[in-house]
């Protein structure tokens, strides 16, 4: 067992963790922080996906130890408060969420991917989710949700210029 | 699924690492653990103690500035495949990089930790449950490959794809070790990392480890080429069925110090020589990429321990082979053609 | 409201990944449960010694079989299950014993600690030796070898059919078994306090469990309360009572203490449930304008251990045929066999899905015979509204030829097919599911979806149903049809669902049942809300009912300006009568079923149809297809909420691509899963995932709610035919054997065709 601190949605948290534990694990069981999902276990679904240090990463793979002194975004992290990340609310409006379990792990990746590029060619879009497993929607309407994630969020970016 | 009990050792230095890999018991290394994790999970090792090279100071490290390319050892395989100058002289490398998993393990999964990437098995990589009822095959240490029950060894394979394209493109691996009370480096060429048996993984001495990975310098004369060509049943995620790497020069209109890996079709990456012999010093052409084609794929040795079946693995080769070749070089087709009209 | 896109009522949990599903759920004191299995595919249990397991500290009860020795199973007909082993195991991966224990660590070391005596059997693997072999019996009641059901049925005159064709071909088929790989593993907690029983659990099927549980810990239901959180994916793979329902819960009344289970994947994939393989021979006589005269249709069903919901599947497998096609004579026998392997059960398109394959791409092989247009010979053969078909199944709407011309024309059918280059080909192809089941489960006359809406008094209303979503929407549609109905916005409406303790009974989410079923219940409800509060409202306005008409949450007189009363004043004023106010609704189907043995199955209030049209690409040297895209036309009667129809009948066609291409269920020579997690039971990527326009087509159905069908399951029957029917366009083979394999799609092109 060892303590472990480091910034979980912003917030500097302790914890007490086993080296034979993973981010997963601790996020869920230790911390509460439910929406990362344990889909495969093995690294192969994305279900799990966080981002550290603002990179998507598979916490099912990742021993917990590794998190010292660093920084997770869970799916919990992106709202401010009753107000959604543009990319929750394009998820939500343009019917990408069926069962809701991949979503999580779905959302971060594609954040992890338009904070580096707004202006997303489709088959960019599908490269950067191709390590998150989808079995409801076939992908269609998560693609269509991530492009109108990059629109919203093109247009405050130039808004947020404009001023 | 339950990690198995361990502690963690967090060295600051090569030096200490290697020193506790050497006089702790039971101790293995970890890079990214994108490939030990999921291992541990099912059982397959029980260390006491895992020591965590991500803590040690500066091997994470990914230096093209130089002559070559000089990467530590857990350097992620996102940042090796986002570096422009890998991609514009080493592509081979940066092509592998990017084809490993997914985005996210990429991320974590380290340039080191896919060069020690373990043989895998549809027979090995399992829970405890679905190996029990049968016996232990010979790389958990019983007297039997399950893959190939007449042969004598195991036939776990290589399904790394960084190393073939290191291989390819003459890439050499800096190790270290505890002996005598001292850290040893010392530094050899990647391909004779492997060896050829499923079972017995790196031809490394106990507790050394790898802490960086070298790619040399593009040779001056003439102009470098190399690629990665990987055949999978899904475009992500998935380990290679087979896979080819290609590094050559161009000069004078011929091929030179050509290299041709496999990967994903042995138990570990193979120099196809045969068809190094058929490209090295010729001009390109189709009918040559072919014959080169050919000749690779008699190197490969699939047996049925992966998805598909060998025969499909095995025409992959050839397939992949003469695709790369041409890709790499057929626009020097038409210029060997114009010469050769011009001399009629 | 209907018609127009509505974001889903639990989309925002979702997305902010605060949805509880039911491994999210953590109660005080709660041990973990784990299961030991078998790893022998058959064996008798001689002896299982649990001492060194109890022993363990921080283990609390460890469980056996002869712990619940009440067999139970999904049909009536099959109760052959047992939640842990009582003396034989049949297949690897079978639960033996379980304990609770106070972390998974400690549960799994303890089942280290249980040592089971096995005495190994032989095995059956190969559904062929199933047949014929009588020495070995998988399960007793298998009369004839290990036969669990074989079915007949002659439907016209079959003979006469033949005869008066003049093109009869003969094929067969086969179809490798597959999962539904859901996102989310099953997971149950079970709580055993003084109130009873309360089990939280990832089910398609509340009401299942709940009778299941009943009988097996011989409680009472009214003891029993079994509630299905938000549920991660479903595709049949939790249609069924699972062990770790019945294990939780024993070892919650045994503890004192809540359990929870989780599956791991391959726990899941042991569990399996899904598609059957399929072994099969068809022959169809057709005129010289190619229309059908008979059908012949054999096919053997490996059904692995247990019955699950086989005997449904297998009926399903000929019923199914005489859709969309008008079928004047169907011969159909088929057998399902038991082997030992995890047991096959429903999964999406339920029975129909690999004969659909087997009839369309002959279809196709007609058409080419014949010199016709597959599109064509389609238009020619389709059924239509008022039909009634050989085998008594009533189309009471079919929107199948403008499908069939939908789907064509996306993918710029006469201009392209049989003219693209080598290596790129169109193909197209139909088909047609059941709006749920005529008939329940268990015999009873009982409604099959059950409503009750409560109306709260300032203005919104509570929908309480038994119907479970599990990512399909449901909730959402009930949401729907109340605020239509009730002229309520969408944020009016609460939908309690899914909860044994609270809600009506619904049947559940299976063959695509629910928007029908439950809509048209939810819809009746909503009716009598909506007249209870017309006929308050009315005597304290002093106006007639017929005068009065719900708008915008008012209430008001026919086209007058200004509104009379707020949809909460008027809630008041119904309940001046003294009585809550509430609507109440219940579907049950007409009386449908055939007047046969083996009438039941097949019989469906309405019928979805579809069509396909897939374009491909054939790499003709490695065998590999690509598949550029899919045109999904599908009849689902009216969209009532059109973003959520696309996503089913996206997700459905993509489901079906990877069965076309790339998903093996199967064992190995032990009986050990070949496959048995996300790297080796390969479903596609966001890479490989073709892209898919759905195109909705509405035929109205009489009997739907606002006129809608299912959506859910049918789009998946199109989508393998369309796709291998491309593979003929592209490369001129025409592929038997799924899924689709580059090896075999290299063979036939080395054969030179068939």
């Amino acid at each position: 067992m060892r303590i472990l601190r480091f910034t979980v949605n912003g917030d500097l948290v302790e914890i007490g963790a086993n080296d034979s534990e993973t981010l997963l694990e601790a996020l869920r069981d230790r911390l509460g922080l439910t929406g990362t999902k344990r889909g495969c276990d093995l690294g192969a679904c994305g279900a799990c996906t966080v981002l550290l240090d603002g990179r998507p990463i598979l916490s099912c793979l990742l021993p917990v130890w590794r998190v010292q002194g660093r920084v997770v975004t869970t799916i919990e992290g992106l709202a401010e408060g009753p107000k959604l990340h543009l990319l929750q609310e394009a998820f939500h409006m343009a019917g990408a969420v069926q069962c809701g379990f991949c979503t999580p792990g779905m959302i971060l990746s594609a954040k992890a991917y338009l904070d580096t590029n707004l202006n997303p060619a489709q088959g960019d879009i599908r490269e950067a989710l191709a390590g998150n497993l989808c079995r409801c929607t076939g992908y269609v309407k998560v693609v269509e949700a991530v492009k109108l994630a990059a629109t919203w969020m093109r247009d405050t970016t130039e808004r947020e210029a404009a001023r | 699924m339950i990690l198995p009990k361990f502690e963690v050792e967090s060295p600051l230095s090569v030096e200490e690492a290697v020193r506790l890999l050497a006089t702790l018991k039971v101790a293995m290394p970890l890079a990214g653990g994108t490939g030990l994790i999921p291992a541990l999970k099912l059982g397959l090792h029980n260390p006491s103690v895992l020591v965590d090279l991500e803590s040690v100071e500066g091997l994470e490290a990914v230096d093209c500035t130089g002559a070559g390319v000089y990467m530590g050892a857990c350097a992620p395989l996102s940042v090796v495949a986002a570096e422009p100058r890998i991609w514009k002289d080493w592509r081979a490398l940066a092509e592998a990089a990017a084809s490993v998993g997914g985005p996210q393990l990429r991320n974590v999964g380290t340039i080191g930790g896919n060069v020690c990437l373990d043989t895998r098995c549809w027979f090995y990589d399992r829970t405890a449950t679905w190996r029990q009822a049968v016996e232990r095959c010979l790389k958990r240490g019983g007297d039997v490959c399950l893959a190939a029950p007449r042969s004598q060894r195991c036939h776990a394979v290589f399904a790394a794809d960084t190393p073939p394209a290191l291989i390819a493109l003459r890439g050499r691996v800096r190790t270290a070790r505890w002996s005598a009370e001292q850290c040893i480096r010392r530094e050899r060429f990647m391909e004779d990392l492997y060896c050829d048996e499923g079972s017995r993984g790196l031809q490394l001495d106990a507790g050394e480890i790898i802490t960086h990975v070298i790619v040399p310098p593009v040779i001056s004369a003439g102009e470098y080429r190399s690629g990665y060509l990987k055949y999978r049943l899904r475009r992500s995620i998935d380990f290679p069925l087979a896979a080819v790497a290609v590094g050559l020069r161009m000069a004078d209109g011929c091929m030179r110090d050509v290299r041709v890996v496999l990967g994903g079709v042995a138990s570990a990456p193979i120099m196809a020589l045969e068809a190094m012999q058929e490209l090295e010093g010729r001009e390109p052409n189709a009918e040559v990429a072919a014959r080169a084609a050919q000749a690779a794929a008699r190197a490969a040795r699939p047996v049925p321990n992966q998805a598909t079946t060998p025969g499909q693995r095995r025409l992959m080769v050839t397939v992949l082979t003469e695709r790369l070749l041409c890709k790499l070089t057929s626009d020097q087709y038409s210029s060997a053609r114009r010469d050769q009209e011009a001399m009629k | 409201m209907i018609g127009k896109s509505q974001p889903r009522i639990d989309g925002v949990s979702k997305v902010r990944g605060t949805a509880m599903y039911t491994d999210d759920i953590r109660l005080p004191g709660m041990l973990v449960g784990k299961l030991l299995r078998s790893p022998h595919a058959h064996a008798r249990v001689l002896h299982v010694d649990t001492s060194a397991a109890e022993a363990l500290p921080g283990v609390k009860a460890v469980i056996t079989g002869r712990d619940l020795p009440i067999a139970y199973g999904m049909l009536p007909v099959s109760q052959d299950e047992h939640a842990l082993a009582v003396d034989v195991v049949r297949h690897v991966g079978e639960p033996v014993a379980a304990v609770a224990a106070m972390d998974e660590r400690i549960a799994s070391r303890a089942l280290d600690l249980i040592n089971v005596d096995y005495e190994l059997l032989p095995a059956i693997l190969d559904p062929s030796e199933a047949l014929v072999r009588n020495d070995v019996k998988i399960q007793d009641r298998a009369v004839e070898a290990n036969v669990e059901r074989r079915v007949r049925l002659v439907f016209g005159d079959v003979e006469d059919g033949f005869r008066r064709a003049v093109h009869v071909r003969k094929d067969r088929f086969t179809k490798k078994g597959a999962g539904h790989a859901s996102l989310e593993p099953h997971a149950a907690i079970a709580s055993f306090t003084q109130d009873g029983l309360t089990l939280w659990t990832a089910t398609q099927v509340p009401h299942y469990v709940h009778r299941t549980l009943a009988r097996v810990l011989q409680m009472p239901m009214e003891r029993i309360r079994v509630i299905k959180p938000t549920l991660g994916g479903g595709f049949g793979g939790k249609g069924e009572p699972m062990p770790l329902e019945l294990v939780a819960s024993a070892l919650a009344v045994r503890c004192g203490r809540p359990v929870k289970i989780t599956y791991d994947r391959e726990e899941v994939f042991f569990t399996n449930r899904g598609r059957h393989a399929y072994t099969m021979e068809l022959e169809t006589g057709v005129t010289a304008e190619g229309l059908i005269t008979a059908v012949r249709f054999s096919c053997l069903l490996d059904g692995g251990a247990y019955g699950s919901f086989g005997v449904v599947t297998l009926y399903y497998s000929g019923q199914l045929l005489t859709l969309p096609y008008h079928v004047p004579a169907l011969e159909f026998q088929g057998a399902r066999v038991f082997t030992n392997k995890p047991a096959c059960g429903a999964q999406r398109g339920h029975g129909g899905v690999a004969p659909r394959f087997a009839f369309e791409v002959q279809l196709d092989r007609i058409a080419s015979d014949l010199g016709l247009d597959p599109v064509e010979i389609r238009l020619r053969n389709q059924v239509r509204s008022g039909d009634v078909t050989i085998n008594e199944l009533k189309v009471t709407s079919c929107g199948f030829g403008e499908c069939v011309e939908a789907a064509a024309e996306a993918v710029g059918w006469s201009r392209r097919r049989g003219r693209l280059p080598r290596g790129r080909g169109v193909g197209l192809a139909g088909g047609a599911y059941v709006s749920g089941a005529a008939l329940p489960i268990y015999f009873n006359d009982m409604p099959h979806s059950n409503v009750v809406i409560t109306a709260d008094r300032d203005g919104g209303v509570t929908v309480l149903s038994g119907a479970a979503d599990i990512g399909q929407g449901s909730d959402t549609m009930l949401a729907l049809v109340a605020a239509e109905v009730l002229s309520l916005p969408m944020e009016a409406v609460r939908v309690v669902a899914a909860d044994t303790g609270i809600t009506p009974v619904d049947l559940g989410s299976y063959s695509s049942r629910v928007t029908f079923m439950a809509g048209n219940a939810c819809r009746q409800a909503a009716e009598e809300l909506r007249d209870k509060l017309f006929a308050g409202a009315a005597e304290k306005l002093g106006l007639a009912v017929e005068d009065l008409e719900l708008r915008a949450g008012v209430i008001q007189k026919i086209s007058a300006a200004e509104p009379a009363m707020s949809f909460g004043e008027a809630v008041a004023a119904a309940e001046g009568a003294g009585v809550p106010l509430t609507g109440v609704g219940g579907y049950r189907p007409p009386d449908l079923a055939g007047r046969y043995k083996g009438g039941g199955v097949g019989p469906s209030p309405a019928y979805s149809f579809g069509a396909h049209a897939a374009e491909v690409e054939v790499d003709e040297l490695t065998g590999e297809v690509r598949v550029i895209r899919l045109a999904a036309a599908h009849d689902l009667g009216r969209a009532l909420n059109p973003v959520a129809a696309e996503g089913q009948v996206e997700g459905a066609a993509v489901m079906g691509f990877g069965e076309t291409l790339l998903e093996i269920h199967e064992v190995d020579g032990h009986g050990r899963l070949k496959a048995s997690d996300f790297l080796e039971y390969k479903f596609p990527t966001s890479l490989d995932a073709p892209e898919v326009e759905s195109l909705l087509v509405e035929s109205n159905d009489p009997q739907g709610p606002f006129g809608a069908k299912e959506v859910g399951e049918g789009s998946l029957h199109p989508a393998i035919p369309a796709i291998i029917n491309a593979v003929y366009d592209a490369a001129g083979v025409w592929i038997h054997d799924l899924p689709l394999q580059p090896h075999t799609v290299r063979a036939a092109i080395s054969r030179g065709g068939s």
